[in-house]
């Protein structure tokens, strides 16, 4: 059973003059400051910590270093805590996850002895028939599958993102990684040193603790790291993933760092793998560095007595560890090419039985571990049963080797090749600034580590310089420091291969044998990989039993893809603090304080109408009526406003819109199609002129940047000698329209508003309330109307103006869907409504708009094909004005023989006419006057409709005459 | 020194395009800066060189527009604000991709500040200081993020 030393290590993270409670399944313990839940669990000599994955099996500590998820707690406001790593904190409430009950008596551990009828892949094979009982079972497997329950009531708790800059990124606070902090630091630059650690000195802290000549490197890196100024330190700082540019996001707990790096040392270090025998994941069984950082980091004893398993030098020098500890070292079974007997000379001397050539072959034990077989292996690693032992013991430790910890590196772009001699995957390629030291390159002395970071930061420095780079020295190792093959497979199975997913051998085995024999194939349908941990403790074990299956080597059989993040990120972190840009127009206050029913339309929020929601029908028909009867004002500031200056203004927009506009003289405006190459619309406006070289365009609100970047990229592409300055939030816009606008207006004018001095679709400069304006005659809503726009610090007033002004006449404010049923009334179009993203001029009733006369428009010839062959037409259609049904709506379908024959773009009733009215896209042949269309709206019901070819509305444009008797002040 | 946001700055800003649009500089007595993307200061302001023959006046001028004849004056509304502190472009390192911190005395750029485009002016007189500009529709947008992140308590940079 583990426990606590009460002797203090040189080396330890916890604090003992601090003591922490916490509750475990109700029951308290007493931790250390520092702790991580599994230590404080661990010293507590609690081993079960929880329960697989499918089979509910017993689990204890595995790795100590998030490489596994045995360990997986919730607690009262978080879920899938990482007890490996996760700090405990006074009152903490812990639970196991994946149980039904207590960990002890998980009410699904008896789903262990039905492992048989559950192999890898069995959903596939045990639900699938008969098909109608299939959604039962994929309810119950939905209910059982997963780890973890969200509480749906979370309060998210943000934590914003920021941008980070240095010259060189240094991941990993090992002695490879701060010997590159250094090397860089001392070439003048600057440097920010990353770990996830809570402290810096990896391996130093866990592995050379009781090296003699370690302590004093230690300590002499870590006093130079922090006396030096160029260098920046990061602890328990993850980095998730390494993107274009030396973009690498790291994960501290006061949220993400999107770090931008000229160049990146990767000193990451390597992943210790387990050893694969019967029962190799019951409570005691561990990773032999993880029995260093308990002790070490953490003061807390794996276990009493303990056998061994060494493939590697680190093997050794952690039994010695542990046997110094106060461990009795039962056995020590030692085999492959990484062992060499002179390593294990002070454990003989100490009187540890050693037996070489030999492994372990199974753990034994109800809940923990309670005695181990070891037995002689062959060459290719089959034991000798009839020699094997059972040992008692509560603790097997493996130390079978190490797989690279090359996420990063693979990202970057990097390659990776099995080494036959250090027996683990090394790089062989990688680009000149993103660089490899220390183990995960395949170095392992702690003298070679250090030349090797400071090598790497050596040939950085002169990549960064921009001069040649030398080829890497070769600080790699030359002997093994694994076995190959560290795996015992056992014909009753239970022999682990991916913990996180309860895979075995024979799981990968019979994949492989099934036809699933690719890497990618495999991970894929055993799950392989694809647990919590993300294949860090199961991934090369796999490949090594896939390559021997397939009778190949490790290069031939592959890898599959390393992808971020490296380890799991908060969704809170990954969202960060929220920007969503809004945008207010100059009178947005205004809207709110009297009444507007305001909608979110882009960026902005415009008023609907003015009114309560519950009354928007009746609102709207009244607003109708003011504009067509009197004055109404709308707020229409979000339009594109775009300045063109320049000697070829008029060539940048006769080739940018349909219509000619070179030809326009100054003080008047022009309606404005735009289409893409290929003729359809994109988005529309109007054009007017000021002079021979200035014009000033209006756009669309939902296409105003676009047709900015348009007009802007069309400038340069065609070389023009042209300004386009985009004015659309710099100035505010408003419409004043209705029969009595004129006489609203013209008091706060210095300008002649006569039908001669501003005609219909006129355009002037003037002085509204004394300051400058920009004036249109535009009749968008078939009113008498004026568009003034001037500059945001002023509309404001302007607005107030008019209102002052129009109160003795009713002037009425109105929003956007009573300017929708005004323009349909005069029958104008909305891009994007009453277009799609194919309707051409052509199809939208326009061919007044293409002027195929000039030599040269974007999309003038597709139109020139299009003409004439357009098999759809947007139409104008009435109903019956006592029609008291619901209305169809928009993209209702038009239904001719049972088939589609075209849909409602727009619809309404108007209270101008009195009678439904709207606008449809239908076939060619429907598009004649008195047309007879079946409009198929809610529920099926058919609604009847008759296209009209005169616009709805005073079709002669009689009511925009500014001298009408009625509108003359 | 604390870091602190004025949210209005009273500027007058001119946008002067086309050609001839340096001899008018000259002849109004304004500094001319030396290429496109920098800056000279003048009085609480500054003028920059936004591209060719394209420059933004902010200072305390009043000026009559004159859009008939090149270079064209047109007035603008940017909505200016000013943040000051010694750690000014820490905070901004939650709002803007870019290494402000590089950005030195008397230096103007343009960049997205909470995915709105900006523009960047650190006077030279007042180096701890910065004027940010930009669309007035998103000034209540920017406003409350500039504010979130000088007065979040936790914020804490790399340094």
């Amino acid at each position: 059973m583990p426990f606590r030393r009460s002797e203090a290590g040189p080396r330890e993270w916890i604090d003992r003059h601090r003591t922490v409670h916490f509750t475990f399944e109700g029951t308290r313990y007493v931790a250390f400051a520092g702790d991580t839940i599994t230590s404080a669990l661990q010293a507590n000599g609690v081993q079960l910590l929880g329960r697989s994955f499918k089979y509910h099996r017993p689990r204890g500590a595995l790795s100590m270093a998030n490489h596994d998820v045995n360990a997986l707690f919730t607690t009262a406001d978080d879920t899938n805590v990482r007890g490996d790593v996760t700090p405990v904190t006074d009152a903490l409430d812990v639970r196991p996850v994946n149980v039904s009950g207590s960990l002890a008596r998980d009410a699904h551990r008896h789903l262990d002895r039905l492992g048989r009828f559950l192999p890898a892949g069995f959903y596939y094979k045990a639900f699938h028939k008969p098909r109608w009982l299939f959604p039962y079972w994929e309810r119950l497997i939905r209910r059982r599958a997963g780890l973890g329950t969200v509480d749906s009531a979370w309060t998210p708790r943000r934590r914003p993102k920021r941008y980070g800059y240095c010259d060189v990124l240094v991941v990993g606070g090992g002695p490879a990684g701060l010997q590159a902090a250094l090397g860089a630091a001392e070439a003048s630059l600057d440097v920010l040193l990353v770990d996830e650690n809570p402290h810096l000195g990896g391996s130093l802290d866990y592995e050379w603790v009781t090296d003699p000549a370690a302590p004093a490197q230690r300590d002499e890196l870590m006093e130079a790291v922090a006396a030096s100024p160029a260098i920046r330190v990061l602890t328990s700082a993850v980095a998730l993933g390494f993107y274009t540019d030396h973009w690498v996001p790291v994960s501290t707990p006061e949220g993400i760092i999107k770090v931008r790096a000229r160049g990146v040392v990767l000193a990451t270090g390597v992943i210790e793998q387990p050893a694969v025998f019967r029962n190799n994941d019951l409570p005691g069984v561990l990773m032999a560095s993880a029995a260093q950082r308990l002790l070490h980091r953490f003061g807390v004893q794996a276990c009493e007595r303990a056998v061994l398993q060494v493939n590697n030098p680190e093997g050794f020098a952690a039994a010695e560890d542990l046997r110094r500890g106060g461990v009795e070292l039962q056995a020590v079974v030692a085999s492959g090419p990484g062992v060499q007997k002179a390593d294990a000379a002070a454990l003989v001397d100490a009187g540890v039985p050693v037996h070489f050539g030999w492994a372990i072959v199974e753990a034994h034990g109800d809940g923990a571990v309670a005695a181990a077989t070891i037995a002689p292996v062959d060459a290719g690693g089959v034991p000798d049963q009839t020699h094997a032992r059972r040992i008692d013991c509560d603790g097997v430790v493996s130390s079978a080797g190490w797989g690279p910890a090359g996420h990063l590196l693979y990202q970057a772009g990097g390659r990776f090749s099995y080494d036959d001699t250090l027996e683990m995957p090394v790089p062989v390629a990688w680009p000149d600034t993103v660089v490899p030291a220390g183990r995960m390159n395949g170095v392992f002395s702690l003298a070679s580590q250090r030349d090797d970071g400071r090598d790497a930061a050596g040939r950085l420095a002169a990549a960064l310089a921009g001069g040649p780079v030398s080829d890497p020295m070769s600080n790699r190792d030359t002997r093994a420091h694994a076995t190959p093959w560290p795996v015992v497979p056992h014909p009753k199975g239970r022999d682990f291969v991916d913990l996180d997913e309860d895979l075995q051998y024979k799981d990968l085995i019979q994949g492989a044998r099934e036809g699933f024999d690719n890497v990618e194939l495999l991970k894929r349908f055993t799950t392989v990989g694809m647990g919590p941990s993300q294949g860090k403790h199961s991934n090369l074990n796999a490949f090594r039993i896939l390559a021997r299956y397939l009778g190949q080597g490790m290069d031939e059989t592959g890898t599959t893809t390393a992808r971020p993040m490296y380890h799991p990120v908060r969704l809170e972190d990954l969202a960060g603090r929220r920007m969503r840009p809004w945008r207010e127009t100059p009178v947005q206050a205004w809207h709110g304080e009297h009444g507007g029913f305001l909608m979110e339309s882009g960026e902005w929020e415009r008023p609907s109408f003015y009114g309560e929601e519950a009354d928007a029908q009746q609102v709207i028909a009244s607003e109708v009526t003011a504009v067509r009867t009197g004055v109404g004002i709308i707020d229409v500031s979000t339009l594109g406003k775009i300045e063109v200056l320049g000697p070829d203004a008029a060539t940048l927009l006769d080739g940018s819109y349909t219509m000619r506009q070179g030809n326009l003289r100054a003080g008047l405006t022009r309606y404005a199609l735009r289409t893409d190459d290929t003729g359809v619309i994109v988005d529309d406006g109007v054009v007017g002129r000021l002079a021979e070289d200035h014009y000033y365009l209006t756009a669309t609100s939902s296409h105003a940047e676009g047709t900015y970047q348009t007009l802007t990229r069309h400038a340069l592409e065609w070389g023009l000698d042209v300004h386009v300055v985009n004015r659309t939030g710099q100035l505010g816009a408003l419409n004043l329209t209705g029969p009595l606008s004129r006489r609203v207006l013209e008091p706060l004018v210095d300008v002649d508003l006569s039908e001669a001095a501003l005609p219909r679709l006129g355009m002037t400069d003037a002085r509204v309330c004394g300051e400058w304006a920009r004036l249109l005659r535009v009749g968008f809503v078939g009113e008498l109307g004026y568009e003034i726009h001037a500059p945001a610090g002023t509309m404001a007033r302007i607005w107030d103006a008019l209102m002052d002004a129009g109160a003795p006449l009713g002037i009425r404010p109105f929003g956007v869907d009573t300017q929708r049923v005004l323009r349909l009334e005069k029958g104008h179009i909305i891009v994007g409504q009453d277009t799609d993203g194919l309707t051409n001029p052509f199809e939208a009733a326009m061919p007044w708009a293409v002027h195929l006369k000039k030599p040269w428009f974007v999309g003038r010839p597709a139109l020139a094909h299009l003409k004439g062959a357009e098999q759809r037409k947007l139409v104008r259609f009435v109903m019956a004005a006592d029609s008291s049904a619901p209305l169809p709506r928009e993209s209702h379908l038009v239904i001719r023989d049972g088939t589609i024959a075209g849909r409602v773009t727009s619809i309404a009733r108007s209270p101008t006419l009195g009678r439904p009215i709207g606008l449809a896209m239908v076939d060619r042949d429907l598009a004649e006057a008195g047309q007879a269309l079946a409009i198929r709206g809610d529920g099926g019901r058919m609604l009847a409709a008759e296209v009209v070819t005169e616009t709805f509305y005073d079709p002669d444009g009689l009511r925009q005459n500014a001298d009408a008797p009625e509108v003359t002040p | 020194m604390t870091l602190t946001l004025e949210t209005h700055v009273d500027l007058r800003l001119w946008e002067l395009v086309g050609s001839g649009a340096v001899d008018a500089l000259r002849a109004e007595g304004l500094p001319i800066p030396e290429a496109e993307l920098t800056a000279v200061e003048h009085g609480p302001g500054f003028v920059a060189c936004t591209g060719r023959n394209g420059y933004l006046i902010a200072g305390e001028e009043e000026w009559q527009q004159s859009p008939q004849t090149p270079p064209w004056l047109l007035q603008r509304s940017d909505w200016v604000m000013r943040l000051s502190g010694a750690r000014w472009s820490d905070a901004l390192t939650e709002l803007c991709p870019h290494d402000l911190g590089r950005l030195p005395p008397g230096g103007w750029f343009m960049a997205a500040v909470a995915g709105v485009n900006a523009w960047l002016y650190r006077p030279a007189s007042v180096p701890d200081s910065l004027l940010l500009g930009f669309d007035p529709s998103y000034g209540a947008y920017l406003e409350s993020m500039l504010q979130s992140v000088v007065r979040d308590p936790s914020r804490i940079n790399p340094s």
